[in-house]
């Protein structure tokens, strides 16, 4: 597998999941908003945690105001000044499939193909009402669920399929850090419940949850998302299934390069093994933060442990 | 009732005067099943599904939206299997004469001294490369793919426009365009009985594994790949649908790197070594250290390791010699000296414009004759002279005046015409054909190849990047009917 290959892969795999994960984010959020006045206290604080999530809350906050729910969708949803905003990683998703198109399923690649296109063609016009944007959303969530099922159903499961899984659940996991992380810093201003609801409903746990847990409490839910293996959302679900990987990758041989990855995926997957209910609540938010710093940390290890060469973009 | 036109003014593919020519005639009847509406419907089909699945070209230079498709029009070319089968022999016998003359060129030059090609002519040839004088390629061939242009005359004879010996593209809109056509109209298909492209590129992918380095031992696997320029070459969707087709790799001149005179892949688990670089870069570009040294697209040291026998490049690096438009003049002679026959396909007259006698001529009937630049393509840098202004033809007058070597003159060919659909109508428009044909132990003719449309009415100039559009081509078998 060429590195440049592989890397473009991997980033399929992350802006994908990215993607799908904030799509729903916003999805939801739009509508939950509709019982809740731009007033209420608990109106900024929400969309403010959604800004850091799903965007980037300091760049917001020196052109915008938040609160204003026109601004705040169009720079989730529509700016292309904002490299996370729906429209900037469903154009990252397609440039990185243009370079890997030899080695995707044709299906995968017209997926995500059709949807820039209807977005090219003005399918969805940047007029920001809840109707329409929530048409959008659903595009994307669909395209991203059809595209899924296009690499499972028609991918080979060679190093490419690996690679772009591989990103998959490092964003993942990063993100579930993240929301947790997000909606810990809030939970004294919001009510706790609240936003332990959130982070369910933020990382599309609900259903699974109430499967498995009749109680709501910060501990269980940390467990749940945080060191839970079976939990599909969990930060170590995702980082078992990156260990399995790699170590499928490597079928057994022992290459220097990839000493330091193996050290620190095995240090943070230790880290997701923390009981919880022995730490106050300070030293809860100071270790998911640590969590979501050390998947941001593994990405640029494992890229050097794999000579991953990103593409030259000359736009 | 679908109309169409009355074609007597040029020779047409499909019709003799308004009624259907015989191995047309299972066609025109479907057509007639159709009413416009339909066919409009289908033609939108057609072009969007060209889009959707990106099978697009990039536009040099234009703004906004670079990607584009090349339209796409229903009406088939239909050629006769044994008309098929002579443009066949004359493709294998065209190109084997070129791949001897490069061979001949970049060594004895036996053509030279026979005094058959001007030396000056190869000396003075941009595209010969000094560089690889005396180099021995796999299987001594040069030409492991060629595209070459065919037309056909008011009377209907085919005649070589153009031969493409560096990076001939356009293979995949072949395949594309008979995908299209199976989808979107099976109706047509009727009683017809075509060659398969299924299955063709078989061959291409065992002519490329034949140009075995010559340092590559026997016993050992051969590892080819293809190489691009990247997402933003025109002929992008070319190379991914080959590689994918060949089962090669596709990569970048920065995936690639020299070691020891050898050339290795850069890949997840480290260095793999490349024995067959499949290139679609220019030479200019495949060197920075030998070649262009702003080259951002190719792999320094990569020369050596050609010239050494340790990495084979198709096609042969300095072909550009062989398919200039001067040289093309040379191309009948070429097959008389180095394989004893006659042209089984002719060229168009030409016109070289240095010698005094012939420019003056030339330039005193531009209005008449198409001039060419013989290192453009593309149909850059070109002029149709009847349909040109006054101020058009002063201009190349001017060209032609400063550096005569650099330009041709031709005929203005009566290219035979054939209906195109587009905006809900019938109109004739001017085609060509562009023959694929690959060699490595053996030549191998594509079925078909890429008939090349001038959709702007009246036009010329079938390019892609001019507003040219793509038909699919048949070669009906055991179809003996006059053609």
């Amino acid at each position: 597998m060429l590195s440049r290959v592989a890397d473009s892969l991997y980033w399929i795999g992350r802006y994908a999941e990215r993607t799908q994960t904030n799509a729903h984010i916003l999805f939801s959020q739009l509508e939950q908003m509709l019982e809740l006045s731009h007033k209420d206290a608990a109106y900024e604080k929400e969309w403010r945690a959604v800004l850091t999530i799903c965007g980037y809350i300091e760049e917001y906050e020196t052109h915008y105001k938040v609160g204003v729910l026109e601004e705040m969708v169009r720079y989730l949803v529509y700016d292309a000044n904002n490299l996370n905003s729906l429209m900037s990683t469903v154009n990252s998703i397609r440039t990185n499939a243009r370079h890997t198109r030899d080695r995707i399923p044709n299906e995968l690649w017209e997926e995500w193909n059709s949807l820039y296109l209807d977005i090219q063609d003005g399918a969805y016009s940047n007029e920001i009402s809840v109707l329409n944007t929530t048409d959008f959303l659903t595009h994307i969530r669909k395209t991203a669920l059809t595209s899924t099922g296009a690499i499972d159903s028609l991918m080979t499961r060679d190093v490419g399929y690996q690679f772009l899984k591989i990103g998959k659940w490092l964003e993942r996991s990063e993100k579930t850090a993240l929301i947790l992380h997000r909606l810990l810093e809030i939970a004294d201003h919001l009510e706790v419940d609240r936003a332990l609801r959130l982070s369910l409903r933020y990382t599309n746990t609900v259903d699974e949850y109430a499967y498995r847990s009749s109680v709501l409490t910060i501990d269980s839910i940390l467990h749940f998302l945080i060191s839970d293996a079976k939990c599909s959302r969990s930060v170590a679900y995702g980082l078992h299934k990156i260990k399995h990987t790699v170590y499928d990758i490597e079928q057994g041989l022992t290459n220097h390069n990839v000493e330091n990855m193996y050290r620190t995926l095995d240090e943070l997957i230790a880290l997701t093994n923390v009981d919880a209910t022995t730490l106050t609540i300070e030293e809860k938010k100071q270790w998911v933060n640590n969590i979501r710093q050390s998947c941001t940390n593994f990405g640029p290890i494992m890229a050097q442990a794999y000579y991953l060469t990103p593409p030259i973009l000359v736009v | 009732m679908v109309k169409l036109y009355d074609s007597s003014m040029f020779y047409d593919e499909m019709l003799e005067g308004s009624k259907p020519k015989v191995h047309y005639q299972t066609f025109y009847e479907q057509l007639q099943a159709f009413s416009m509406q339909q066919l409009q419907d289908k033609h939108q089909a057609a072009q969007s599904s060209f889009l959707r699945k990106g099978i697009t070209f990039t536009v040099y230079g234009a703004e906004g939206g670079t990607e584009r498709t090349m339209p796409f029009d229903f009406v088939p070319i239909i050629i006769p299997e044994e008309t098929w089968k002579m443009i066949e022999r004359g493709m294998k016998q065209r190109v084997k004469a070129l791949n001897l003359f490069l061979h001949d060129v970049y060594h004895e030059q036996k053509i030279v001294r026979a005094g058959i090609v001007p030396k000056a002519l190869i000396d003075n040839n941009p595209y010969y490369y000094k560089q690889v004088i005396g180099t021995t390629v796999p299987l001594q061939n040069h030409i492991f793919l060629a595209g070459i242009d065919l037309i056909r005359d008011e009377h209907g004879n085919y005649c070589v426009l153009e031969d493409n010996l560096r990076n001939p593209s356009g293979m995949s809109y072949v395949y594309q365009n008979r995908y299209v056509m199976r989808n979107i109209y099976p109706e047509f298909f009727g009683d017809y009985s075509i060659e398969q492209l299924e299955g063709q590129l078989v061959y291409m992918r065992k002519a490329l594994l034949a140009h075995r380095p010559a340092n590559l031992p026997i016993d050992q696997e051969v590892h080819a790949v293809l190489l691009t320029a990247g997402i933003y070459n025109s002929a992008y969707y070319d190379h991914v649908f080959l590689a994918k087709s060949l089962n090669i790799p596709l990569v970048e001149g920065r995936d690639l790197v020299v070691k020891d005179d050898t050339v290795y892949l850069k890949t997840i688990l480290g260095l793999k070594r490349v024995d067959i670089i499949y290139r679609r870069i220019d030479d200019d570009f495949l060197d920075p250290v030998h070649f262009r040294e702003d080259s951002m697209l190719g792999v320094a040291n990569l020369l050596d390791a050609y010239k050494k026998g340790n990495v084979a490049i198709l096609n042969a690096v300095g072909n550009g010699v062989a398919d200039d438009k001067a040289m093309y003049q040379y191309v009948p002679e070429m097959i008389r000296f180095y394989l004893q026959e006659e042209p089984i396909i002719n060229n168009v007259h030409t016109y070289l414009l240095e010698e005094e006698e012939t420019r003056a001529w030339v330039l005193e009937r531009l209005d008449e004759l198409v001039v060419k630049n013989v290192g453009a393509s593309g149909g850059y840098d070109m002029l149709i002279g009847p349909h040109a202004t006054e101020e058009e033809r002063q201009v190349f007058r001017e060209k032609i005046l400063e550096a005569p070597h650099q330009y041709i003159a031709q005929p203005t060919i009566k290219l035979s015409r054939v209906p195109a659909f587009q905006e809900g109508r019938f109109y004739p428009c001017h085609v060509d054909l562009r023959v694929f044909v690959m060699s490595g132990d053996e030549t191998y003719v594509l079925p078909g190849g890429l008939s090349r449309v001038a959709l702007k009415e009246g036009s010329l100039v079938v390019n892609s990047s001019q507003g040219g559009g793509g038909k699919d081509t048949w070669i009906v078998k055991g179809g003996n009917a006059h053609a």
